[in-house]
């Protein structure tokens, strides 16, 4: 349970660890693509958990790489036909980095620092913990980078776009809008603010815990 | 002409750091000093471009008459890495001197995402060979420009007083978001 | 020696047991992928004249620019185009419908990423309108202001279009 807790806040991967950071930045231009692309990393990480540590005792430790790299990039692309085939709205939005999960160092790093030596179900959960956490990060970020760039938040039902699920926002900002934020600049600010702010929150805990 | 200005558009308008995201780790990792900086971008353009080669040619000699496009992703990933393995033993055996200075860099690169990226992207943008090759070194020559000058930024950073939680990756971030707006002034230049 | 060949027999077991995994996944998703990209088609296709019957004609552009050709039964012609704004990783893409009586009456913009608040202008229903609709050749598709990389892209676009619709009809 304190490995899934860790996840979002201490050892959020995104904004303490700075890992995966090229799919948060690119991706949070929409609640929608954050919410998407975090579920898809999220699946792929608890599915990659898992088979590690089933076959971890019969994998040869010289050539584990390749086999993780191997088994990943399976699911990775499982998913992206999936998705391409059944939510064809987020795989246009998605591009590129559907398939940039691969190298997610997410992904291969919790293979290596957690899956290859707990047993199955530990690994499902700090996959779970883990994929979460990155999914709660981007949708932080999105939100934020959404509501300033458009003045609204909204979410849409992703296998058919026309249907909104919901929507909230302040209408009379959207004359003051900041398109800045839904460029490269306003992800990399965001970001770093975020950073700022964990790194402040984690600070603020630990002087307590000395106390 | 055409491949000119493809080449100046990847190498400062569509910057594979600053305005498409990718390789933000190493771009924050090893951009401590300038000199380590330039040591990673030049490994990263050596290994660029020979992956894109090798990639180009598995997917239309093999991939493609065998119709078996889907596993794309993996025999690109397994090129990648296992030639990065390979660089990494040929060069520590036969080339001790460079070994030295661009051998700690070649595994970080395995899992940086722009060699799988410009990889595909020559592919699905239906690129031919020359365009394939000024692809593939224009891009990572991009990653080479931003981070040297982000090493430098960075340099005098360490001796600025900045606010205590945005010490060290925040206040580098804040840089990058900087250097993506001067980046984004040079839009329509190609 | 042994070593190597039992290494090299887990990876290929590996390998080839995604292969499979792979090849049943892809043998389920490629009709649906495809399915799909014919029906988004079509979609498109009716946001510029609902109800009417659409014909794919062969039209191969050497520049590049006009990427799609169909014939409305007893209206006129849509031309799917592309072009390159401000914005060079995302290139416009549009169609442009030409009445049989050689006028632009409906354009549609299928995918543009143009900066907002300035190219982005040429996308907006009114200026649509007053820019674009009516136009019977490219000199007399109007500019916009402050948008020029934008409206140059769009003015190759319906150039293109003007051509391949002389060479169609």
């Amino acid at each position: 349970m304190n490995n899934f807790k860790n996840g979002f806040i201490k050892e959020n991967p995104v904004f303490c660890l700075f890992l995966g950071m090229c799919s948060s930045l690119a991706l949070s231009t929409s609640l929608n693509n954050a919410l998407g692309m975090g579920i898809c990393v999220t699946l792929v990480l608890i599915f990659s958990n898992a088979i590690i540590s089933a076959i971890r005792k019969i994998t040869p430790d010289e050539i584990r790489i390749p086999v993780y790299i191997v088994i990943i990039a399976t699911l990775v692309s499982v998913v992206e036909l999936l998705v391409h085939a059944y939510l064809p709205a987020l795989f246009d939005a998605l591009g590129a980095f559907l398939s940039l999960i691969v190298v997610n160092c997410i992904i291969l790093g919790r293979a290596e620092a957690f899956a290859k030596k707990n047993p199955i179900l530990p690994s499902i959960i700090d996959g779970l913990g883990m994929g979460l956490g990155y999914t709660f990060a981007l949708v932080v970020m999105s939100c934020i980078r959404e509501f300033l760039t458009t003045a609204w938040v909204s979410l849409y039902n992703p296998f058919d776009m026309s249907q909104l699920i919901f929507r909230i926002g302040i209408p009379q900002l959207s004359d003051y809008t900041i398109s800045l934020f839904g460029t490269s600049v306003g992800a990399f600010f965001t970001f770093a603010c975020l950073a700022a702010l964990f790194a402040f929150i984690n600070s603020k805990e630990k002087k307590e815990a000395k106390k | 002409m055409k491949l000119l200005s493809m080449a100046i558009a990847a190498v400062l308008i569509n910057n594979i750091v600053l305005a498409k995201f990718l390789g933000v780790c190493p771009f924050l990792g090893v951009s401590k000093n300038s000199k380590s900086a330039i040591g990673m971008g030049l490994a990263v353009i050596f290994v660029i471009f020979s992956a894109s080669m090798l990639t180009y040619g598995v997917q239309y000699l093999i991939l493609k008459p065998l119709g078996i496009e889907y596993m794309q992703l993996i025999s690109f990933i397994l090129i990648i890495a296992a030639f990065v393995q390979f660089v990494e033993m040929f060069m520590k055996k036969n080339m001790p001197g460079l070994y030295a200075s661009l051998g700690v860099y070649l595994p970080l690169i395995t899992t940086n995402c722009t060699v799988l990226y410009v990889a595909q992207d020559n592919i699905s943008k239906g690129y031919n060979l020359i365009e394939t090759i000024v692809n593939s070194i224009a891009t990572p020559l991009g990653f080479l420009v931003v981070m040297y000058l982000f090493s430098c930024i960075r340099e005098r950073l360490d001796y600025a007083t900045t606010p205590k939680p945005f010490k060290g990756n925040p206040i580098g971030l804040i840089v990058a978001g900087l250097m993506a707006l001067a980046f984004a002034g040079l839009a329509g230049i190609a | 020696m042994k070593k190597t060949i039992k290494l090299a027999l887990f990876l290929g077991i590996v390998a080839a047991l995604s292969g499979l995994i792979l090849g049943f996944v892809n043998s389920l998703t490629e009709p649906i992928i495809q399915e799909r990209a014919v029906a988004s088609e079509k979609a498109n296709l009716e946001l510029m004249y609902p109800g009417a019957d659409f014909k794919i004609i062969e039209y191969n552009d050497e520049s590049g620019t006009v990427i799609g050709a169909y014939e409305v039964t007893g209206k006129g012609y849509i031309f799917k185009a592309t072009a390159t704004g401000y914005n060079s990783s995302t290139p416009i893409i549009a169609l442009v419908g030409i009445t049989n009586d050689g006028k632009i009456d409906n354009v549609v913009a299928l995918q543009q990423q143009e900066t907002n608040g300035f190219g982005s202008r040429c996308f907006e229903e009114s200026n649509i309108k007053s820019l674009y609709i009516g136009a019977q050749s490219e000199a007399d598709v109007d500019m916009l202001a402050g948008a020029s990389f934008t409206s140059t892209a769009m003015k190759e676009i319906m150039a293109k279009s003007f051509e391949a619709y002389k060479k169609v009809k």
